[in-house]
């Protein structure tokens, strides 16, 4: 970098001073990209790979131990009608809440995915699991004996989405993502015995299955449609049970569980 | 390439302070965001003076980021004895839902689900994911079975689920010697005792009936980022507890992995 140094007798003035600076400044700025070599740039040249920005305060929402019953039914696969309002016992599919109805939500500023986008975000990275427990009737005289069957929770991500007719308006819309639907099943058994008091009882081996139900997905604008805006994600669960049985004595719980967002520049993305 | 502007200019007959020429070189001197001449020449590239994408060939390894990962696909067997008479006698997987004991507690650290991670920077994230897959041999005590507590059945909305006096083994997350609340799964006793499939006029001692069914197994595969790490070394484990009724836990496969982002 070129720099005139000043020479005794020189005036030290205000123009002096700004030539100096402006004069390395312009040297700065002249460097090229070619100037860059393969492998060049290490921790101190780049910003960080996650978008920080794009989430307010973090990245994580968590469920603690907060048993909630739920009743909903699984809508089935690819729909995505649910209880928009979050209040729980939904007919379909529900958002995941705590006992006191926090939600396993995540909001954030407008932004459309895309390193060629604002955000600068290529994706979002989502995980979310829930420890779900399911409970089954005592007994139902509505089912049939030694009926072996499975009775499931599922769950799924869905994202916010503005979306509408080119031009608009736009309608903020809760969009589920169908690859992110899964459920796991636990075993039920029914049957009569004998108790030897002379009179078969209808019994079912009533099993409170705990498990964790996990589902990871990257979020890219090929799941939001290119240029649409997203606006959150969150976690839906419902119950699936075997045909036919339709009951309120039927129903799950989530315990722990939690969300978590992580945003991430990608290189090469589009 | 950069866009580089300089923060300050001078006026003829301005008098010149320290400070103000201090900002055109450093940022130590709170230039909020703009971009000095030494910023600039030390290499730190932002979106303002560097307006272009950078490939990925242009980055050295490792610098954005750092992956670690352990794991084991050997059976480990945790006995008893291992865990001494913990919290979880009184109140079952309640009580380990709601624990939270001091990490030198009962909670057994496992080979594979645990490893100690060196962040080269400050305010970085890490990204740790794991895949747990565990059983036990607990007793599992279903509503059938008159030695339930009073409680055992209610209404849906009014559920004691969990409440019952199983015998369980959990996992937690711990993240620097501290647990992260409500990373934590529970894998109630496999073995189910159910009173009503037996002859109830038999002493209580004589109408055991042990079958398995239910949970024979938990997988557990999570996730959690952890924001603003400061720099240097951090732990990050998952840690088991059980029952001290429960004979055996045997933890198969498992894995962990923390990616760190600068």
């Amino acid at each position: 970098m070129p720099y005139d140094l000043l020479k005794e007798g020189d005036e030290y003035t205000a123009d002096s001073l700004n030539a100096r600076f402006t004069q390395a400044v312009a040297a700065v700025n002249v460097v090229g990209i070619d100037a860059i070599q393969e492998g060049s740039l290490g921790v101190v040249n780049l910003a960080d790979g996650v978008s920080p920005a794009v989430l307010p305060t973090q990245y994580t929402i968590f469920q603690t131990n907060s048993p909630r019953p739920y009743t909903n039914l699984y809508p089935g696969w690819n729909t995505d009608i649910y209880d928009e309002a979050g209040a729980g016992d939904g007919p379909y599919w529900t958002v995941a809440k705590t006992l006191g109805g926090a939600l396993l939500r995540f909001l954030f500023p407008d932004m459309k995915l895309g390193m060629d986008q604002e955000s600068r975000t290529a994706g979002l990275l989502v995980k979310a699991s829930l420890e779900r427990v399911i409970s089954v009737p005592d007994a139902d005289d509505s089912i049939n004996p030694d009926l072996q069957a499975e009775a499931s929770v599922r769950i799924a991500l869905m994202v916010l989405l503005e979306i509408g007719p080119e031009g608009g308006p736009f309608v903020d819309t809760w969009a589920l993502l169908p690859h992110t639907d899964r459920g796991l099943a636990t075993d039920v058994v029914f049957r009569y015995v004998d108790d030897d008091q002379g009179s078969p009882q209808h019994n079912t081996a009533v099993i409170d299955s705990h498990a964790s139900i996990d589902v990871a997905t990257f979020i890219t604008k090929a799941d939001t449609g290119d240029g649409v805006t997203i606006k959150g994600v969150q976690v839906v669960c419902s119950m699936q049970l075997p045909a036919g049985l339709v009951t309120a004595e039927w129903y799950y719980e989530t315990k722990n569980g939690d969300i978590s967002v992580l945003p991430l520049h990608m290189s090469g993305a589009p | 390439m950069t866009t580089l502007v300089i923060k300050n200019t001078f006026a003829p007959g301005e008098t010149v302070s320290a400070e103000r020429v201090s900002e055109n070189f450093s940022k130590q001197t709170d230039l909020g965001d703009a971009d000095t001449l030494s910023d600039v020449l030390n290499g730190g590239l932002e979106q303002e003076n560097y307006p272009f994408q950078v490939d990925a060939d242009l980055i050295q390894p490792f610098a954005l980021v750092q992956g670690h990962a352990v794991g084991g696909s050997n059976s480990l067997d945790y006995f008893s004895e291992v865990f001494g008479k913990s919290i979880m006698d009184a109140q079952g997987v309640q009580a380990v839902q709601a624990l939270v004991a001091k990490p030198t507690g009962p909670w057994v650290s496992v080979p594979g689900l645990g490893q100690r991670v060196y962040v080269p920077t400050d305010n970085a994230t890490l990204y740790i994911m794991w895949s747990i897959d565990w059983t036990n041999d607990g007793i599992y005590w279903s509503d059938n079975n008159p030695t339930r507590p009073p409680n055992w059945e209610q209404a849906p909305g009014a559920s004691d689920i969990g409440t019952k006096k199983d015998q369980a083994s959990a996992f937690q997350l711990f993240v620097d010697d501290e647990q992260i609340p409500g990373m934590r799964r529970v894998l109630p006793g496999t073995v189910v005792e159910d009173y009503r499939f037996n002859p109830p006029a038999l002493a209580k001692n004589e109408y055991s009936n042990f079958y398995a069914h239910g949970d024979v197994q938990q997988v557990w595969t999570g996730c959690l980022p952890v924001q603003g790490v400061a720099k240097g070394w951090h732990t990050v484990s998952l840690r088991l507890q059980a029952h001290y009724r429960i004979k055996q836990t045997r933890v198969r496969s498992r894995n962990l992995r923390v990616i760190v982002f600068r």
